[in-house]
């Protein structure tokens, strides 16, 4: 009992702390970053880690410090926006196939399959090849990508709430199907809900960082993590500083958010309370 | 059981139908054409008109799709528009590679992430339990890409005992096939450790709580027999599920893997042929890889009721 | 800059120098290819890695030497007709295809009439077939060493056209094919065959024993072709990273075609680094029918907003120099008139932009990343025009749409490279034209210049027409030349005797492995 409590407080201490620090690197990055993340500096190419450089310069003599920074809002802003777009798509036909049941659900449960049986990647990639390179296309497709795990777990809430007592009740009072769904179904889904948000929104961040990786994501000259990364391959050997702290800082913001999700997991599960 | 798989099958043609428009349709929206990039910077205005002709460019898109469909339905991928060559036998063997790798790195994940998360739920809120989880957090929050390109730079540049380029099959190999996996695999199996560890732990624990597992130590029994007989082969059920949803997710997504390691994989030859808008490798590969998540799933279901004499089909 | 590369050139010819040794026989050279081939019927099956490979095995009657001259291969000499319409072509007597048969002027009239029939597939049948000006008429066989070319005009260009490196004009074993004229595997006359091909994987070809040279002193494609190897695997490693890892780690012993920047990761002492220019050029793309840039003063004010020293430096990590024509600084067409360029003038780009009435709209600058040489000097370029008061942004396109946006002429401005010509007219023609958007510059005086070039052979009044297109095009601002490309290719030090050359093609005859 006491381990449990101490490692969710240290988890939630170590995780939070994390997240704070991502944050702020991001609030610095994009709003009072050291040196500017995009302009050339063609007298600095691919220096190592100094005093004036503490992460060294890439083979644009840009200043990867500020870069990390700065990649830090794109990545965190980036995956944010996904959640965001993944859980209003997701719970909204989650609730309706849940809740009306019939054939919304089965066309809920046949685009759900769709989406989940067609690899991210090239869904991403369709869609940003359709719609043009940027935020809103990696976000749009990333978001659809995501979206079947609010579906499947919204779905699931609501029909076991569906049966519950106080449901009935607001039904029996003459309530609207639509209210009933809004004033007393939805709320009470908030807590899985924000343990799967906190999931996900790892896994868009990972995500984020593969496209941009691939060259599929946020797109150059703009920084991401997942593309300094393909930067830095080509040059790794001779200037390692180019893919160890973009490397370092997606895994330092992921282990944030995954300590929070955990703690903030134990926290909301009463069940996982330990008798043993 | 037959009519359940039967039933499962049929449901599945609606899905497989509908990955089929949607690439279909996705492919010819992106811009760049495929003749175009065949001919490439040389201005040759007629040849690219001959090679959409033949490529069948040029017939209005119900049609494309129509004959693309009923060559399909006689089996007939039908042949790349790069090289020619017939679309499904390269698909299987770009498929083999990726499967050669998921499946060893996904079995290697299950069989450390399974009995550690026992041994975590038993021991739940112990130090034990604390430190397998904190570090199966830890390894889930290393991007699989990463973790490649440092292995690369390690053991096979630094030290130089591993190989970087190329590719043997096991098949062809054995020895030398192993040690061009050993890194691929490393990376994958950390990537998906954690989230396996986290469902074994979870459902044992949830096992544990369950009243005959109460009963079964009122009886007397040694916690060993407790465990073993009964509290584990309870919790490995939906352990299975995750593991092979990882699975399915994995033979259609290891291009980031397969592009740090250069492996001839099915993700890789994707990426290869969306740049090249190879629309019969493209539409092909969704197909195959369509298929098999969803063959996975239903095999997953299958085997549930083995571990779980609860479930009836 | 010049100095710069003479000055490396000198070191190269010096090393080149000490290392001389005699060659050996044996053993077994691994290349990485940056994917797998496609084919193995040329000029059906093409593509630059695909070209490399099948010039291992199969050859055709004329090829390039080190300087991008013509010289003989398959045939011994030739001979033009007075109205220079007839190409009569005298064959060697001791050539041997890969199934021990002879090679005589009947294979080679099979081998171009598959070529230049339409059913085939070949790429490369517009140069031959009336479709731009070049026709043969016919090809045909007086006797067993003889074949002659019928050509419907007189074209400077035909020699260089046969020779070319994409579209490679072999001879080949009617074998080769099956009855329903299927290619089924190429049965040339290389130093090299076909031995295994591991699709996705790996190509490996082997020696062909009794393979007689050419005459001639070996230069790249031409001359005393020997293959002292027994076997060449060519391994498919689509990163470069990944590929200089291999080489330096023993996996591999030749890796082509690397960036500037990918030198400084290299270990010297295990490692040699091969460098010439190549043919292929850098070029900003300037749309004169976007509604901005046709204003001349638009165009001359970007143009002089750039500074290409430092921009040809920067992005070739100080191997090559600004070059404003389109022309190639290796052809000996590429004279001091060549060189002459625009300079840097930020007060002048002011007094033009005024004089456009630029109101500070952003300029799209279209590039792409699969050709880092591109996304670079796109990078680089928008940097510099910003200083100079020029907004631009990048629009980073997958190559496809990239190239599509390219051929249909749908840009502003466009980071683009050219791949090699091997004649200035080649060159100019790449962006000289009126009837398609994926030309860039539409003059009729110039296009009548070049159309002159192609046919006449006089190297002197050749001149004048390119000096001349070379004025217009600077005075005029279609397009703006950056610099052209360097290829360094990097071997192992168990690989002797390899050169590089402006083709930038590899080839590994005429080089051993010394433990």
């Amino acid at each position: 009992m006491m381990a449990r409590l101490a490692r969710l407080r240290l988890n939630a201490l170590v995780g939070g702390t994390l997240l704070l620090i991502a944050l702020i690197a991001a609030l610095v990055g994009q709003f009072a970053p050291p040196s500017d993340p995009i302009k050339p500096d063609f007298l600095v190419l691919l220096q190592p880690p100094s005093w004036e450089h503490p992460f060294g310069t890439d083979q644009f003599g840009r200043d990867m410090l500020s870069r990390v920074l700065a990649g830090a809002w794109v990545s965190l802003y980036a995956a944010t926006l996904t959640v965001i777009v993944a859980f209003l798509l997701g719970t909204t036909l989650g609730a309706l196939a849940g809740f009306y049941g019939g054939w919304i659900d089965r066309g809920v449960s046949v685009v759900t399959e769709t989406l989940m049986a067609f690899p991210g990647l090239l869904l991403a990639l369709a869609i940003m090849a359709v719609m043009g390179a940027g935020l809103v296309p990696l976000v749009t497709a990333l978001g659809l990508a995501f979206a079947p795990s609010f579906v499947r777990v919204t779905r699931a809430l609501v029909l076991s709430l569906k049966e519950k007592e106080f449901v009935e009740a607001s039904r029996a009072l003459g309530n609207s199907q639509t209210y009933t769904l809004f004033r007393h179904i939805v709320p009470n889904c908030v807590s899985s809900l924000s343990v799967l948000c906190t999931t996900i929104l790892a896994l868009a961040l990972l995500a984020e960082s593969a496209l941009s990786f691939l060259g599929l994501g946020v797109q150059p000259p703009a920084p991401s993590w997942g593309g300094m990364l393909a930067d830095g391959r080509g040059v790794m050997v001779q200037a390692p500083w180019m893919v160890i702290f973009p490397g370092v800082a997606i895994f330092g913001a992921l282990l944030g958010i995954n300590l929070l999700g955990d703690a903030l997991r134990d926290w909301l599960d009463p069940r996982m309370e330990g008798e043993v | 059981m037959l009519r359940y798989v039967i039933l499962r099958c049929l449901a599945s043609i609606p899905t497989m139908f509908l990955v089929a428009v949607t690439v279909f349709v996705l492919m010819r929206l992106v811009p760049g054409d495929p003749a175009t990039l065949m001919v490439g910077d040389v201005t040759q205005v007629e040849r690219i008109e001959r090679l959409r002709e033949e490529m069948g460019l040029n017939d209005p898109l119900l049609v494309q799709f129509i004959a693309w469909m009923g060559a399909l339905l006689q089996g007939d991928f039908g042949t790349s528009f790069i090289n020619g060559a017939p679309v499904l036998p390269t698909l299987l063997d770009r498929f083999a590679v990726t499967a050669q790798v998921v499946a060893i790195s996904v079995l290697l994940a299950a069989v450390i992430a399974v009995p550690l998360g026992m041994i975590a739920a038993w021991r739940q809120n112990r130090s034990v339990d604390n430190v397998i989880v904190t570090t199966s957090i830890a390894a889930m929050s290393v991007p699989s890409f990463w973790i490649g390109l440092m292995l690369i730079l390690v053991f096979g540049i630094e030290l130089g005992w591993l190989p970087s380029v190329g590719y043997v099959s096991l098949t062809d190999d054995l020895t030398r096939g192993i040690m061009y996996l050993i890194m691929p695999v490393a990376a994958l199996v950390m990537a998906e450790l954690g989230t396996i560890l986290r469902m074994s732990r979870a459902a044992t624990i949830e096992v544990m709580r369950l009243d005959y597992i109460t009963h079964a130590r009122a009886k007397g029994l040694s916690e060993a027999d407790v465990l073993r007989r009964h509290a584990f082969p309870n919790a490995f059920a939906p352990t299975l599920t995750i593991i092979g949803l990882t699975l399915g997710a994995l033979l259609g997504g290891a291009a980031v893997i397969e592009t740090v390691f250069t492996l001839p994989g099915l993700g890789r030859h994707l990426i290869d042929a969306i740049s090249s808008r190879d629309y019969p490798v493209v539409q092909g590969v969704m197909l195959l890889v369509a298929l098999s998540y969803i063959l996975v799933n239903l095999i997953t279901d299958l085997l549930y009721p083995l571990f779980d004499p609860r479930v009836r089909l | 800059m010049k100095k710069l590369i003479s000055a490396s050139t000198i070191a190269l010819i010096c090393s080149a120098g000490a290392a001389v040794a005699d060659p050996e026989f044996g053993g077994i050279a691994k290349v990485a290819m940056k994917s797998d081939i496609l084919g193995t019927q040329p000029g059906v099956d093409r593509d630059g890695i695909t070209d490399t490979l099948l010039h291992h095995i199969m050859e055709g009657l004329v090829s390039y030497d080190a300087d991008v001259n013509v010289q003989p291969l398959l045939a011994e000499s030739w001979e033009i007709s007075e109205d220079g319409t007839t190409y009569t072509f005298t064959l060697r007597d001791d050539v041997m295809f890969h199934n021990g048969e002879p090679m005589t002027s009947a294979e080679v009239v099979w081998s171009w009439d598959r070529w230049l029939d339409l059913e085939t597939g070949w790429a490369c049948t517009d140069w031959y077939d009336g479709t731009e000006d070049l026709e043969i008429l016919s090809v045909t066989a007086p006797d067993e060493s003889t074949v002659v070319f019928e050509l419907n005009v007189a074209n400077s260009l035909f020699l260089a056209q046969i020779a070319n490196i994409q579209c490679l004009t072999a001879i080949v074993h009617p074998d080769s094919v099956d009855a329903e004229g299927n290619w089924v595997e190429p049965i040339g006359t290389g130093p090299y065959m076909l031995s295994e091909w591991n699709q996705g994987v790996s190509v490996t070809i082997e020696r062909f024993d009794d393979y007689t040279p050419a005459s001639g002193p070996a230069s790249a494609y031409a001359g005393e072709r020997i293959a002292y190897l027994d076997a060449v695997e060519f391994i498919v490693v689509p990163e470069t990273a990944t590929a200089l890892a291999g080489l330096q780690s023993g996996d591999l012993d030749l890796v082509d075609q690397i960036q500037p920047n990918d030198r400084n990761e290299l270990n010297p002492d295990l490692v040699t680094i091969h460098e010439a220019p190549s043919l292929e050029w850098n070029v900003l793309l300037m749309r004169v029918d976007n509604e901005l840039m046709s204003d001349i003063n638009m165009r001359r004010a970007v143009a002089l907003a750039i500074d290409f020293a430092v921009l040809a430096q920067t992005a070739s990590s100080g191997i090559v120099g600004y070059n404003p024509s389109t022309i190639p600084e290796g052809s000996v067409y590429h004279t001091a008139v060549q060189a002459e360029g625009y300079e840097r003038d930020l007060e002048e780009v002011a007094r033009l932009l005024e004089a456009a009435g630029y109101d500070g709209t952003p300029l799209q600058i279209q590039t792409n990343r699969r050709f880092n040489n591109m996304y670079q000097n796109a990078v680089i370029i928008q940097a510099m025009l910003a200083e100079a008061g020029i907004n631009s942004e990048l629009d980073v396109l997958e190559w496809a749409a990239h190239l599509d946006n390219y051929f249909n002429g749908q840009f502003q401005l466009s980071a683009f490279g050219y791949s090699a010509r091997t004649d200035p007219a080649l060159n100019y023609r790449s962006v000289l034209g009126e009837d398609h958007p994926a030309f860039q510059w539409y003059n009729t005086d110039a296009i009548a210049m070049v159309n002159e070039a192609a046919v006449i052979g006089d190297p002197e009044r050749r001149q004048a027409l390119f000096d001349e297109v070379h004025r217009m095009m600077i005075e005029e601002v279609p397009t703006l030349n950056l610099y052209n490309a360097f290829t360094i290719d990097v071997t192992s030090n168990r690989l002797q005797g390899y050169q590089v050359w402006p083709a930038a093609k590899p080839y590994l005859w005429n080089v051993w492995i010394e433990e």
